[in-house]
This record gives structure tokens, sequence and C-alpha cells, in this order.
């Protein structure tokens, strides 16, 4: 019986190495350039202290926060598994503060164009595995859960958004959302700091915000039904600084970081 | 007895209000790059997805969601997305203030492979040696015509998105999507240049979804109504 549980759990421990190996399959960069570094999609999550879900507007000074639950690993951490029913990479993005909500009416559509300044991110690595998904969201307030659960663990990585974290979404005539993010950041600490170092690159997605009625529907094509309190549902990624060892640059790329 | 006892269990079932009221679920998510192809007048800004030019994107699938996770592994395959057959239609540009706003002819296409043999490479000016091809081999897993997308472009923030309905109706996998379930929604933020990720001939990075309807919620019923359907 022990021989047998002791095969099992050794088997165990190689299936996760091997998920753990090759589920950068999904990661494959072009040739010199850098890739995805690490991807979140079905289960990050904003929330801001000043934001009318009617109007689609951010008033300045509200505090922005993202949380959410890492999907994807590449270099130079495709050695973690966000599978790993132990381990749960969480990240909480916050600091970040509006300089208030643009709405321009262009043609038949609305643009929503927001502003943030002053932000950071830090990601975690925690057991058990208790941040809520896009399943189990809570309402807001959510005490000792947002953000509490996806900022337990280890911090194995963090940094700053370099300048602003810009939020664009476009209201069409026909009442589709199309949407997204875009900021420069950084890394500055965390305990895998010394794989990717202070190198710029972008971290860049879909940003879609809840619908005006939220948390009633109707939730117009681009938008996302949410518990009260959440303002977004960003999906997106950080790419991997460019001077990363493993990814090869050149000048001429490193230079247009900076213009 | 024991039927009066499963008939107030299903009452009290069907009469359970659910704590929130979510409308659409995760399908997949996906991450690549755009390009335009044909591409008869290139150029940036005033020049980009003219009337009648061709508009592509491609790379991996990065998770699933509930209905497809079982039915996969990431850990063996490779899983990539194409989005063809998109040519645009309606443009609308706007100098004053940098923007663009284009909507393609229906339908159009997407598709989802599963494959673990041949790794996808997206090389640089695209259609290339490798890219759509080795996007599209192996097991198409999932697909379906797109319609209704939108694109929009902010060429000052570098930055915008595209939305669009999908209607599943291909694929080895169709079957576990109820066939209720299958007119979902396909949205992505997309990040262009200045932009040290994007390989040459690509136009913008991309980062998105796809969605699917939810589940019927449960319907409020009398209990003259459950009773009918017992008899």
């Amino acid at each position: 019986m022990k021989s047998k549980i002791w095969v099992v759990a050794v088997m165990g421990l190689v299936a996760t190495a091997l998920s753990a190996t090759l589920a950068n399959a999904q990661c494959n960069p072009a040739p010199n350039y850098p890739g995805v570094m690490i991807k979140f999609d079905a289960d990050a999550f904003a929330y801001e202290t000043a934001y009318t879900p009617a109007t689609f507007t951010s008033a300045v000074g509200s505090q922005l926060t993202v949380v959410g639950i890492v999907s994807v690993f590449c270099d130079p951490f495709s050695d973690l598994n966000p599978l790993d029913p132990n381990t749960e990479y969480t990240f909480v993005w916050d600091g970040l503060v509006s300089q208030g909500t643009v709405a321009q009416p262009i043609g038949s559509s609305t643009r929503y164009t927001t502003k943030y300044l002053g932000g950071g991110f830090r990601i975690y690595a925690g057991t058990p595995r208790n941040a809520p998904t896009a399943v189990t969201l809570p309402a807001l307030p959510a005490p000792g859960v947002v953000p509490g659960a996806f900022v337990d663990g280890t911090m194995i990585l963090s940094g700053v958004m370099t300048d602003s974290l810009n939020v664009i979404f476009t209201r069409s005539g026909t009442g589709t959302f199309t949407s997204s993010f875009r900021a420069n950041y950084r890394c500055t600490g965390g305990t895998l700091y010394y794989r990717v170092g202070d190198a710029i690159n972008l971290i860049s997605g879909l940003w879609s915000p809840v619908p005006a009625t939220n948390p009633n529907p109707p939730s117009p094509v681009g938008t996302t039904l949410l518990p009260a309190g959440w303002s977004a549902h960003p999906n997106g990624k950080w790419d991997t600084p460019i001077t990363v060892p493993a990814v090869p640059s050149t000048w001429g790329k490193i230079k247009t970081l900076y213009r | 007895m024991k039927r009066a006892a499963l008939l107030l269990f299903l009452a009290l079932s069907v009469i359970a209000v659910p704590a929130f009221a979510q409308t659409d679920v995760f399908l997949l998510g996906f991450a690549g790059y755009d390009y335009e192809s044909p591409n008869p007048v290139p150029g940036p800004d005033g020049n980009y997805l003219n009337i009648g030019e061709g508009y592509k994107a491609l790379g991996f699938v990065t998770s699933f969601g509930a209905y497809l996770a079982p039915y996969v592994n990431t850990a063996a395959n490779q899983y990539t997305y194409y989005y063809f057959d998109l040519t645009v239609q309606n443009y609308a540009y706007y100098p004053e203030f940098t923007y663009l706003e284009v909507g393609f002819a229906n339908p159009g296409r997407g598709r989802f492979y599963e494959d673990n043999s041949t790794p996808a490479l997206y090389g640089g000016n695209p259609p290339n040696a490798t890219a759509p091809s080795t996007f599209i081999d192996g097991t198409l897993i999932l697909g379906g015509h797109i319609e209704s997308l939108v694109l929009n472009y902010d060429f000052t923030a570098n930055q915008g998105g595209f939305t669009g309905n999908i209607h599943f109706d291909e694929g080895s996998l169709l079957a576990q999507i109820p066939e209720t379930q299958r007119d979902g929604w396909t949205l992505s933020g997309l990040a262009g240049r200045p932009n040290p990720a994007i390989p040459d001939g690509y136009a913008h990075q991309i980062s998105g979804e796809c969605r699917i309807p939810g589940p019927v919620p449960a319907a409020h019923k009398t209990w003259g109504a459950l009773k009918a359907l017992y008899r």
C-alpha cells in the first residue's frame, strides 16, 4: 500500500512538473521580439472609489484598484504553473489616481478616455487558492476578501506604471463597446525580480466596462455585467522586458521605448 | 409522500433567486497580433484599413473557460486562433481626434486549433511561410462566423479595440457548447506602435476573449404550473 501511495505521489509531482513546463506552448514569441510574460483572462476586475456606471465616468481623484488571477506565465517565469492546485498566483494594481474621464462625441459614437497616474502592481504566490473568480465574485465592499485574497502569500514581483495608465472605451452608435488599456511598467522588487530587472515594457489589453445599469441587465455587447461596486473587467498582459537575458534585442527596438 | 417531497424540492429550486444574474460566461482568452491582408494601399494612420482591405488576427489561446477546459490539454498541445475573411465595409477617420472607426462586411470567420506537431511562428510581414499556416494546422476544435465586427483605434494614444458577434458552428468541441449558447461575442484590446513587441509587418498586439451567453436563468413558476408537469 505504501509503495502504491509513493508511486501515485511521484506521478502527481511529475504530472505537475510537466504541466508547468509544457504550459508555455502558448507562449511562443516571435524570434527577437519580447512576447507575453504574464497574462490574465477571465478573472481580473477593477473598482474605484468614485466611478459612476450610469455615465461611464471616473471622477478626478478617484482611486482605481485592479485585482486578478494569472492565467499564463511565459519566459522568464515559464516554470510557474498558474493551474497549480496548491499555489494561486494573484495580482493587484493600486495607487492609481484618476485624472477624470473625458467623454468625447465622435460621429455617432462617444469615446471615454481616463488617465490614471501613480500606479504600481504586485504579484503574489499564495496558498490556498482562495481568490474569487468571475463565477464567485462578491459585491463590494467585501472586507477580508477584496483585495485581501489577492494580496496574500509571497510577493514574487512588484513594479510601477512609469507614466499613465490610459483607459479608453468607445460606445458606438449601435450601442456596442470597444475598449482597451495601456501603460508602460518596470519592475522594482519581489522574490523573482532578479529574473527581469528594471527595464521598461508594456502592459496592455482589453478594458470592458460594466454597463450603465450594473449590476442589472441589460449588458450591451462589449460591456461586462459584474456584481455591485465593480467598474470593469480587464483582460491583458505584461510583456517581457526586452533586456531579459533570454530575449535578444536591437538598439533600435530599445530606442522605441523612449520615443 | 416521496412524490410530494420531490415536488416541493423542485418548487423551492425554481423560485430560488440567484444573488447575481450573470448574463454571459468566459469561453476562452487569446493573445497575438493583427495585420492587414490584402492591403493594396499600405501606410499608417489614414491609410489603415481602407474600404475593401482585409483584416486578419492570429495568435494563441491563453486559457479556456469551464465549458472547454475538460476537453483540452495545454500541457501537451498548442492552441491557436485565426480570424479572417474580414473585409472593411465602413470607414470613418476623424483627423481632429486622430480616431478611426471601421466596420467589416458579414460574415468573417474565426477558428481555433489544437496542434502538437508544428510550433506556431509569427515570422515577419505576414502572410509569410509560417503565418497563418502554422496557426491553422492541427485539429479545428471550434469555429464560427463573425458578424457586426467593429474596430476603433486612437492614433494618439496608440490603442484601440474590436468587438463583434461570433456564432459557433463547427469544430470537434462544438458539442461541448449547448446549442442555446452558441451566439457569442469576441472582444479585444489593441496596442500599437511604438511597441517593441510587434514583429515587422504586424499592426497591433491583441489581448482579448470570447464569451457566450450564460445558461437560461431559473424561471419563476406557480405551484399550479409545476404540478401540470407531472400530470
